[in-house]
């Protein structure tokens, strides 16, 4: 049961079929029911892409992902996703857009009004009901599409970069909202994000992709209880090991030139300073 | 607590303005500031403010000026109509099938730049000298403000809101119902607006050069026959009642959809 990968591939084609870019190459990945995984690597290297595949938004070219042994094809609300853009409907009220979901499903009002209820006091916005998504905090916003999401009650989370549009503060508010709320709702959640930090936080394993091909590169169990303290010993050895993931990554890529990751350029090249594993060195050539 | 200055206060503000102008046209009228004639002919430049009141109780009373009206606005609100009926539906269409978008647009390109009052002619060789005439000329200039404005709307919709409206089970109908038309709710309020606008044009224009009725003909008729307080009077009726249409139709809409139109700047 869960969520199973196998031998998926998707190819995009640009510039009118004159290139071929390989978003995704052989990808195989189980997700355990109830997991929370951390899809984590620069951007290019499809871990969005395999997110829409498996929201049923867009379809692979090889291989398939399978739900509960059912093959995914097309959207479903068993799937729910958040977007980075937060999607919420502007012309509706906060509780207007957590009971889309169940409008849509042909809810009778008062049925609605119970979930919508349920799921606003759950992410803490019962006194914003009545306010418009441009009266909220980015942070808020994105609480609101949680609670959309869960009020349909579905078997995964498909989160795409949800924080990614958050300040750095109400980042770190929002993952420990979001662990506090997967404590209460357990739901399988596929989580994608570039920030390492955030996908140690958060993830039972995280899972390491590297770009050009998009591939998996590696899976690391964090092994972490919860809620987890980002400056422990335990926390900052899993950060060092990921880091390092990258780190190889980029060496093995040494000799290609077009890297459009922006990574590569900051980091010396293998055979002249040797493999860079430490957090010190990595944090001097980080790019921002 | 100190007064505010009364000359600040917009409503003095107001007040002081049109007392300004009606002040002036009265005293242009007596001075005959646009040629001068023998007194008894001066009212034929420019009647004074209080003539032109005058005529508008003696217009009131014979019911020539609201039956006039009412043949104007039939005509507006029909030509309008027909074009929101063929606009919005066509636009959508345009928006969402490649193919309609590539049947139509060159027509529209063809069409679209040629003034509704050019068609005047023609369609009184068409329609003769009635309403049909005056309708076809409203209909065909509203129409593009409409459509363009539609197209504009769906080539706007936010596809991240269609993603998670399908994401949450929706079907291609509840996706139109419930995502494409509230989406397009503030172009169609522009381009209602801007269609309105060219109707009330184009049917003023058709009305002075043929069609022998409606507010238009009332202002052509009023120089003919010399009664210059006549033009002023419908002048004035059809700023007050483009002025009305604005503000209990637009004005409230844009409001309803001030909540979330921030939201589109993005």
């Amino acid at each position: 049961m869960g969520i199973r990968i196998s031998n998926l591939s998707k190819t995009f084609l640009i510039n009118n079929g004159e290139k071929r870019i390989d978003a995704l190459l052989n990808i195989h990945l189980e997700v355990e029911d109830q997991e929370f995984i951390c899809l984590v690597g620069p951007s290019g290297c499809g871990k969005s892409t395999l997110l829409k595949i498996l929201a049923g938004l867009e379809a692979a070219d090889e291989g398939l992902a399978t739900l509960d042994e059912e093959i995914i094809s097309k959207p479903d609300p068993d799937r729910g996703m958040i977007f980075q853009e937060y999607a919420l409907f502007p012309w509706r009220t906060v509780r207007k857009n957590v009971e889309f979901g169940l409008e849509i499903k042909g809810y009778r009002p008062e049925q609605r009004l119970r979930i919508s209820q349920k799921y606003l006091a759950l992410v803490g916005l019962l006194g914003f009901a009545d306010a418009y998504p441009h009266q909220l905090s980015g942070g808020m916003k994105q609480r609101v599409a949680i609670a959309r999401s869960l009020s349909l009650d579905p078997k995964i989370l498909l989160m795409d970069e949800p924080f990614g549009a958050l300040d750095a503060f109400s980042r770190l508010r929002m993952q420990e909202e979001i662990t506090r709320i997967w404590n209460e709702e357990h739901r399988t959640v596929v989580f994608v994000t570039h920030d390492i930090d955030e996908a140690i936080f958060l993830g039972d394993r995280v899972v390491v992709m590297t770009p050009q091909p998009g591939r998996i590169k590696s899976i690391i169990p964090i092994g972490l209880g919860r809620p987890r303290n980002r400056n422990s010993h335990d926390f900052l050895r899993i950060r060092d090991r990921v880091y390092a993931e990258f780190a190889l990554y980029n060496t093995d890529a040494g000799e290609s030139t077009d890297d459009e990751t922006g990574w590569g350029e900051h980091l010396p090249a293998a055979g002249v300073a040797g493999a860079v594993t430490t957090v010190a060195d990595l944090n001097s050539y980080w790019p921002e | 607590m100190r007064m505010k200055k009364f000359w600040k206060d917009p409503a003095f503000q107001m007040i002081a303005s049109l007392a300004f102008f009606l002040l002036t046209w009265y005293v242009a009228s007596i001075t005959g500031l646009f040629g001068r004639y023998p007194p008894r002919l001066m009212g034929l430049l420019l009647p004074t403010p209080l003539e032109v009141a005058r005529t508008v109780w003696e217009m009131a009373v014979t019911g020539n000026l609201t039956r006039h009206l009412g043949i104007s606005l039939y005509r507006v609100m029909t030509g309008f109509a027909l074009a929101v009926c063929m606009g919005v539906p066509l636009g959508i269409a345009m928006g969402r099938y490649r193919m309609v978008n590539g049947l139509v647009e060159p027509l529209v390109r063809v069409f679209q730049p040629i003034p509704g009052v050019a068609w005047v002619p023609l369609a009184i060789v068409w329609f003769g000298l009635g309403n049909k005439a005056a309708i076809f000329i409203i209909t065909i200039s509203s129409l593009f403000p409409v459509l363009l404005n539609t197209t504009q709307g769906m080539r706007d919709v936010d596809i991240t809101l269609i993603s998670a409206a399908l994401t949450m089970g929706a079907n291609p109908r509840q996706i139109t119902t419930k995502v494409l038309l509230p989406s397009l709710v503030p172009y169609l309020i522009t381009g209602f607006r801007i269609g309105m606008g060219f109707a009330w044009r184009v049917v003023i224009a058709a009305e002075m050069v043929g069609v022998p009725s409606g507010l238009g003909y009332m202002l052509s008729l009023g120089r003919g026959i010399g009664r210059t307080d006549i033009t002023i009077v419908t002048m004035v009726t059809l700023g007050a009642v483009m002025l009305l249409i604005e503000h209990s139709v637009f004005v409230p809409m844009e409001r309803k959809t001030l909540n979330w139109k921030k939201a589109w700047g993005r």
